[in-house]
């Protein structure tokens, strides 16, 4: 079914929406769910409530593209458990694509400088703009999606250690052009 | 810059790139083009619309008369100078001429020039359509700003909305090289794009191979999609053949330390110089597979393209092309931890 006449499901206010819309997009809210929170009983639990907010909010929202605006709830919704979830440890793929970015941004330097995260988000949204469709897909399956290195690779077609190799410089170019930018010292 | 800022901001990614990458849409299921960039140790895939719109300028000066000349512009020598920098000389020396074309439906292919040594083919084809067609890159979207079209176009419309507006249909190109009977051997590739009019486009293909294209009977195969609409997918098939400039031995190169970086022993290294460059092949056996997938491997002498190809047989080669340096009596390969940034090691290679 098309995107479109899933929403309008969810505009006659038809429970099919949700059926119909865990059969596009499920698997994928589940991926990045999984990704973030390694858990099978929390992942199925913010799937559920990823579907409530959707229902809540479309309408009035009539999403022109319905699979990233569910992906964008399913990963904040995922987010949000994460950080309330203070026990949970830190070992989630999430994390670990975190860790890498936090790992080229941070700086002694840079503490008393905080940014917005809007700020900062302007110049990623920029900095990928400038990307290549590989790296910009690389990029986005890896920091946004929190995919595998493994997993990303599979998708491509190409050796872990292609796509560790592409992330690795995708990484140093963002760090180039911050610093470029002033962002970081 | 803290953790949260940096997890809040990519919340805030563009909505088209995570629909983008929702699933990977390499256009079409062949090697070249799944590969294509990834391999690249270097990101030296780059539009040259800039220089596209300048063209574009200058044939509106010179007028119709020059549009022979306008559709031969972008020859290997202009595409990949205005990308790489300029052509070495002995590399430009061996570009050979082509004429081969294709036709189908209202989409014209014609192979313009190669140039090919052992490990490198390069090759520019010219690709024309029909009036009501605009030729795009291979990764161009309907939401994309109408100024990625490399048509010296500005303003907040985009690609799809400039077509509508226009009866225009939008056409993403791209290409592969194929061999009539076997693999041709290519493991990585790259595309670059020139435009010289909407319906009228130049690509510059430049892939890594394995194999040699000596007395083979090769095809280009040029790929015509049509956005917002399936399963219209037009390929353009031209056979030709390229002569390959042969390769100078410079050395076998071994090392003492071999396995001075954990997870992987590096075997001898036999380098060889072309026009285009030094090429470096050398086995690598993997003895810790996470190690390995978390090591970087350059050279201090050269700048290398390519990377760590898997054989039918299960070994692991670094397979390097298009060095750009002085490789004399012996090479340093520095290892760099590929989460932390950190050298790892430097391993010495001296000519046996």
């Amino acid at each position: 079914m098309k995107d479109s006449e899933i929403v309008a499901l969810f505009y006659e206010r038809s429970e099919q929406a949700i059926a119909e819309l865990d059969k596009s997009y499920g698997a994928l809210v589940r991926r990045i769910l999984s990704n973030i929170l390694g858990n099978p009983q929390d992942t199925e639990e913010c799937a559920n409530d990823t579907y409530m907010e959707l229902w809540r909010t479309i309408p009035p929202r009539k999403p022109e593209n319905l699979g990233a605006f569910a992906c964008s709830t399913a990963r904040n919704i995922g987010i949000s458990r994460y950080r309330a979830n203070s026990a949970m440890k830190r070992n989630s793929h999430y994390d670990t694509a975190l860790d890498e970015l936090e790992g080229i941004l941070y700086s002694q330097e840079n503490v008393e400088a905080e940014f917005d995260a809007q700020e900062l988000a302007l110049y990623v949204n920029s900095f990928l703009g400038s990307l290549t469709y590989d790296d910009r897909y690389i990029f986005v399956r890896r920091y946004w999606y929190s995919d595998t290195v493994s997993d990303i690779a599979a998708s491509l077609g190409v050796s872990p250690h292609a796509v560790s190799v592409r992330l690795f410089r995708v990484r140093g170019k963002l760090k180039k052009y911050l610093r470029k930018e002033g962002l970081i010292s | 810059m803290n953790r949260k800022t940096i997890s809040d901001a990519l919340d805030l990614i563009d909505t088209k790139y995570i629909s983008d990458a929702m699933s990977y849409s390499g256009r079409h299921d062949t090697s070249a083009l799944e590969r294509r960039s990834i391999m690249s140790s270097n990101d030296k895939r780059r539009s040259i619309k800039r220089i596209a719109a300048a063209a574009a300028a200058a044939c509106l000066v010179m007028g119709m008369g020059i549009t022979a000349f306008a559709t031969n512009v972008w020859g290997i020598r202009e595409m990949f100078g205005s990308i790489n920098g300029k052509l070495d000389p002995a590399a430009a020396d061996i570009i050979e001429t082509h004429s081969e074309s294709g036709t189908e439906g209202e989409i014209t292919a014609r192979i313009t020039e190669t140039l090919c040594d052992t490990n490198t083919f390069m090759a520019t084809v010219n690709v024309t359509g029909g009036e009501n067609i605009i030729l795009a890159e291979a990764d161009a979207s309907l939401g994309d700003p109408v100024s990625t079209l490399g048509l010296g176009l500005e303003g907040n419309m985009t690609i799809g909305e400039y077509a509508a507006e226009n009866g225009k249909t939008i056409c993403p190109v791209s290409a592969s090289i194929d061999c009539a009977d076997e693999s041709a051997g290519i493991i990585g590739a790259e595309i670059s794009y020139a435009h010289n009019a909407g319906n009228d486009m130049t690509l510059l293909f430049i892939a890594h191979k394995t194999e040699s294209f000596a007395d083979k009977e090769l095809v280009c195969k040029v790929y015509v999609d049509t956005l917002g609409e399936t399963d219209n997918l037009t390929v353009v098939e031209i056979p030709f053949t390229a002569t390959e400039s042969s390769a100078k031995i410079v050395g076998i190169y071994s090392t003492l330390t071999p396995n001075a970086c954990d997870g992987i022993i590096l075997g001898n290294a036999v380098v060889t110089e072309t026009a285009l460059g030094y090429s470096l092949r050398m086995p690598v056996t993997v003895t810790d597979n996470s190690a390995f997938e978390n090591t970087l491997m350059e050279c201090e002498e050269a700048d290398f393209l390519g990377g760590l190809v898997l054989e039918d047989d299960g070994t692991w080669y670094l397979d390097w092309t298009r060095g750009e340096g002085t490789i004399g009596d012996s090479f340093t390969i520095h290892c760099t931890d590929l989460e932390s940034g950190e050298t790892i090691c430097e391993i010495e290679f001296v000519r046996n």
